[in-house]
């Protein structure tokens, strides 16, 4: 039995020329069916498919169509100058290439309704500068979706998003992955949500794993950086100012 | 007591659509005032309405009791300053920290950069270490600083803070909250403060506007909000999801 993703012992680093950076240290998870796998090989394997080692052909083909990512920053990862109907029409077709523009079209403004967009109509022929920054977002999520993936990587999907209409998303997302069996890495500095939405957490601090545990347990963190987060977040009616800041230790990032 | 801050029935149409159908509220000289609502309601807008980047079709905003004309001048921009949604596309990525700040300085003919530069890295808690950097080489919570250094090397009275926190984590959050806090304190400004955490608000300001639809719903003080006294539907609902995601209770099946 293979899960649906598989990393182990990913590195990531960036050179700059004030020396290299290293965002990823070591960092290893599974996801997806079955639940708890144990990853024996050092590899990065969608599907069984080692991403490392599979041709740039096939990398592209999974990416937006099996595997999707809604990127944090929305509205500068669409394209500015293209509608957004229309960014997510060419979405549907390069994926589905036997649909005509006028389903496309059908199908784009379901989906900008289905992620809680009030007019999807007018929003359909806007263009990225012309909506908030919670419409950004439902349009990223509305175009990542439209292809169906079986993986889900969203780096701060709802964070531009009120709280109602959060939930709202977020229940397209556990519908998707209760129902569908869609796997999702929910990449989020809200604590709250995490606890709330996700079924186990990683917690990462400068490039590694400072602990993983079931998200129904966080509150009961053993790390003391996973604590001081909690710690630090303003509460309705608490009276704490200032707020507690977290004393970042040296150990965490050795 | 004049209000820092006056909206009096403000309408804002974009092509047709009407993004503010009349809002009005007072911010007080040294209060922290939030806008919370809906995702589209038109915060954002009221905030740039203010700020002179929106088609205002009707109705007036004063500061310090002087109406606004159509266009803003100099003189506005030193007293009122925004800080925007987005950390990424506030700043230009190619632009090092210094270059940033200079810039407002040379628009309003200020002098004694060097020094007004470096107390504003030290205030907003940037060492001089930052100052040649490029702003796409600093973290979530580093650019949202020098966006806060930016706004106040002008010797604002007022600052437009768009949701200041939302891309950072909880721990950088709280680092800015506090800086925001104590520089408010010391240099008795007026905040308007848009976040749709609600913890947020009530952690930052004396009372809120909720928002839906272009439209107030209802006006609160923050203890109000605490202790659940509302009086509006959709504010019980956004103080209901606040709580967090609960699958038994799916808001829509
Ligand atoms: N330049 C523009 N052209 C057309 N419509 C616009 C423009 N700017 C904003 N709007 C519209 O005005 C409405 C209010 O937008 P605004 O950005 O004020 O919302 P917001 O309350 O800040 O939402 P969010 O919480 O998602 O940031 C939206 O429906 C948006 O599409
Ligand atoms: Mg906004």
């Amino acid at each position: 039995m293979t899960s649906l993703l598989e990393v182990d012992d990913l590195r990531v680093t960036f050179p700059t020329r004030t020396g290299v950076i290293e965002a990823v240290r070591g960092v290893s998870f599974a996801l997806g069916a079955p639940p708890q796998a144990v990853v024996s090989a050092k590899k990065l394997a969608f599907d069984g498919i080692d991403l490392l080692t599979a041709p740039a052909t096939e990398r592209r083909a999974l990416r937006g169509k099996r595997i999707a990512m809604i990127l944090q920053d929305a509205k500068y990862s669409l394209d500015p100058v293209m509608t957004i109907g229309r960014q997510i029409v060419e979405t549907l077709r390069t994926h589905e290439k036997n649909v005509n523009k006028a389903e496309a079209t059908e199908r784009a403004i379901a989906m900008l309704e289905a992620v809680q967009i009030r007019d999807p109509k007018r929003v359909f022929d806007l263009h990225p500068h012309e909506v908030s920054g919670g419409m950004g977002q439902r349009a990223m999520i509305a175009m990542m979706l439209i292809a169906g993936p079986e993986l889900m990587i969203a780096d701060e999907p709802t964070s531009a998003l009120d709280v109602t209409v959060q939930l709202e998303v977020l229940s397209i997302l556990d519908k998707l992955v209760s129902e569908r069996g869609m796997g999702l890495i929910f990449i989020s500095h809200d604590l709250r949500l995490v606890s709330s939405f996700c079924d186990r957490v990683i917690v990462m601090y400068a490039g590694k794993v400072m602990e993983q545990l079931k998200a129904s347990e966080l509150v009961s963190a053993q790390h003391p950086y996973t604590q001081g987060l909690l710690d630090c977040m303003p509460k309705i009616g608490a009276d704490r100012h200032p707020l507690p800041v977290l004393s970042r230790k040296p150990e965490w990032a050795a | 007591m004049t209000a820092m801050l006056s909206i009096e029935g403000l309408k804002v149409i974009y092509h047709g659509f009407s993004a503010l159908k009349g809002v009005s509220f007072d911010v007080e000289p040294g209060e922290s005032f939030g806008l919370v609502g809906e995702s589209g309601s038109g915060k954002t807008t009221i905030l740039r309405a203010i700020a002179g980047l929106a088609p205002i079709a009707s109705g007036t905003i004063a500061v310090n009791g002087k109406r606004l004309g159509a266009r803003r001048d100099k003189a506005f921009y030193r007293r009122v300053q925004m800080v925007f949604q987005d950390p990424y596309g506030s700043l230009h990525p190619r632009q090092t920290v210094d270059r940033l700040l200079q810039e407002p300085l040379a628009i309003h003919g200020l002098g004694q950069g060097e020094q007004r530069i470096q107390q504003a890295l030290d205030e907003v808690g940037l060492g001089s270490g930052f100052r040649f950097r490029y702003s796409h080489q600093l973290s979530g919570g580093q650019r949202q600083r020098v966006a806060i250094a930016r706004a106040l090397i002008l010797e604002p009275t007022i600052l437009l803070l768009d949701e200041p926190t939302s891309a950072l984590d909880a721990s950088v959050q709280a680092e800015v909250l506090n800086l925001l806090e104590e520089i408010r304190g010391r240099r008795k400004l007026t905040y308007l403060m848009v976040s749709h955490d609600l913890a947020i608000i009530t952690h930052m300001c004396e009372r809120l506007m909720v928002m839906q639809s272009g439209e107030a719903v209802e006006n609160l003080d923050v203890s109000q909000l605490a202790a659940h006294q509302v009086t509006r539907s959709y504010t019980r609902n956004l103080l209901k999801a606040s709580a967090g995601f609960d699958r038994r209770t799916r808001l829509r099946p």
